[in-house]
């Protein structure tokens, strides 16, 4: 019979041979002339007792609190586009969680994107989360967020601006050099330093504070109907657990890559237009279910405008494709979800609870 | 994994997602006493890095035997950390029922049927064990290969047909899941090489 299945490998390493390897090890940084950074420290959630999952810090770029104040600053700075128009918040705004209200954003040049804007916020998990080298944007095109910041930058449907140039214009503003030197040493502005910096301010922006942990650290009570679209979240009534967590993932989605059944042949071939796998095509990122008030419209193409049209697609609309995950699948032969209009309600009622007010006002995350 | 194989029972299936849990290793040394190593490991088809465990800390000795389970203890699915390999946020979890998935299946028949299944619940737990062929720890580490051969939980000690068995299993009452249990934990896993 033919091996169809999965290789394993077990090494057993002898008792008190050698001490357990390190996860990050901490690397000295050597002074140069007076550089000294402050480190972040970075609080990490907890729900109930339990703190939230570990993060992967690449130890070539640790957080610190010069390199993060420089993001930020780059982040808001519209002269990071081709004709100093817009910045990274143009699109990924605060108020919108780092997203913005549009199916489609426009770049400078008046063109729109091909994708929904993604809002920002706890992505440093997907690297925690996912392996290999599929883990930022819709596609999975990228491998780290220091490389997803390249992405809009160089769009020509997005900002447009050439690397090189922007080296030079960055090098030729007089704030710049000595905030790159506080951070990074170095008051020669380099494309990535630029990647490094804007990466650290990303990885700051943790939503947490939502009502529903609120409700996970005791502070506060759900209403009946909230709690019963927990319920139905949670179970295979209306199946969301499967790729968008659990009351015990505080991330509201697996990151993974799905088909969740849009199109019968994809519009767009999402992770496959990167792969070029067949079994990839239209595949695209498990968005979070946190702050959805604010990211509207839905859908790596924004076709859903409101949560309403969001569910009733999945209860009776999902299509079949080549593709289509087979939890999505499943329902078929039911019919679909089956849910109530009530239950439905319970369902938006218990989303809206993932809203985090706090996150979307928080002043440290704004210029 | 994007073609299809042939079950045993002549099913023909391609797989989209193969994932489970590897843990508590454990060793039989020669006072008849397994040392249980500790281990919580996720194995994803798709993510290579979690193909290799190191399993630090084997005390010296002679072992004639390895256990493993696939999925979690009763202790550590009902009261367990949550942290590492463990969080529920590997999604690897049910919430409204005790614990974790040990053990996930997606695939879909050439028939074009979707085969999905999620095993857990501690009654529901594929414990495998192995004889070896005496397993000496004189001071080095030892690599095992250890294959997991999908083919085999359609076989053995239950035949499991994807025609006339659940498909879709989702509980832990499923009327089916104790074959995959059993066959998951018998003849499914093989030790090729040990170095």
């Amino acid at each position: 019979m033919r091996f169809w299945g999965i290789l394993l490998l077990l090494v057993f390493s002898i008792l008190s041979c050698r001490e357990p390897e390190e996860e990050n090890p901490i690397i000295p940084i050597t002074p140069v002339d007076s550089f000294k950074v402050t480190p972040y420290n970075l609080v990490y959630p907890k729900w109930n007792s339990v703190i939230w999952l570990r993060l992967k810090i690449p130890a070539d770029n640790p957080l610190t609190v010069e390199g993060i104040a420089l993001g930020k600053k780059l982040f808001y700075d519209k002269r990071l586009s081709g004709n100093n128009s817009i910045s990274c918040a143009s699109c990924h705004a605060p108020e919108h969680a780092f997203a913005d209200n549009k199916a489609f954003s426009s770049g400078i040049n008046g063109a729109l994107g091909d994708r929904n804007s993604m809002p920002l916020f706890n992505i440093a998990w997907a690297d925690v989360l996912l392996p290999g080298n599929h883990k930022f944007f819709w596609d999975g095109r990228k491998a780290s967020i220091e490389d997803q910041v390249l992405g809009p930058l160089g769009d020509p449907k997005e900002m447009d601006q050439n690397l090189a140039e922007l080296v030079l214009k960055l090098n030729a503003i007089p704030e710049y050099p000595p905030l790159f030197k506080k951070a990074f040493g170095s008051d020669s502005i380099t494309m990535r330093l630029v990647m490094f910096a804007i990466a650290q301010f990303e990885r700051t922006l943790i939503s947490s504070n939502s009502k529903f942990d609120k409700f996970k650290r005791g502070e506060v009570e759900l209403n009946a109907s909230e709690l019963n679209g927990l319920e139905l979240f949670s179970t295979e009534k209306a199946d969301c657990f499967h790729c968008h967590g659990n009351e015990f993932n505080p991330l509201f989605t697996d990151f993974k890559y799905k088909n969740n059944g849009l199109d019968s042949i994809p519009i767009d071939k999402g992770l496959g237009n990167f792969t070029g796998k067949p079994e990839d095509f239209g595949l695209f990122k498990t968005p979070s279910l946190r702050n959805l008030s604010f990211t509207a419209p839905y859908m790596h193409d924004g076709r859903f405008s409101t949560l309403e049209e969001v569910i009733e697609f999945y209860n009776s609309q999902t299509k079949d494709g080549a593709t289509t995950d087979e939890v999505i699948r499943k329902h078929f032969p039911h019919g679909g979800l089956n849910l109530t209009a009530t239950e439905k309600q319970d369902l938006i009622n218990f989303l809206r609870t993932l809203d985090d007010y706090e996150f979307v006002s928080n002043p440290n995350f704004r210029p | 994994m994007n073609k299809y194989y042939i079950t045993p029972l002549n099913d023909s299936i391609k797989c989209s997602e193969l994932s489970y849990y590897f843990t508590n290793v454990s060793l039989l040394n020669a006072n008849n006493e397994w040392i249980n190593l500790g281990n919580y490991d996720l194995i994803e088809n798709n993510n290579p890095e979690s193909k290799t465990i190191v399993l630090p800390n084997v005390p010296a000795g002679d072992y004639s035997s390895i256990r493993f389970m696939i999925g979690v203890d009763s202790i550590a699915n009902s009261t367990g950390s949550h942290e590492g390999e463990l969080s529920p946020a590997y999604g690897m979890y049910w919430s409204w029922a005790t614990g974790y998935v040990f053990f996930r299946f997606k695939g879909r028949t050439s028939g074009n049927r979707s085969v999905s299944f999620d095993i857990g619940g501690n009654q529901n737990l594929p414990i495998a064990e192995i004889p070896l062929n005496s397993l000496k720890n004189s001071g080095k580490s030892i690599t095992m290969n250890i294959a997991f051969n999908l083919a085999e939980i359609f076989v053995n000690p239950h035949n499991y047909s994807l025609d006339s068995n659940s498909i879709d299993i989702h509980t832990a009452i499923d009327p089916d899941v104790y074959k995959l249990r059993d066959n998951i934990a018998k003849g499914a896993f093989t030790i090729t090489t040990v170095q």
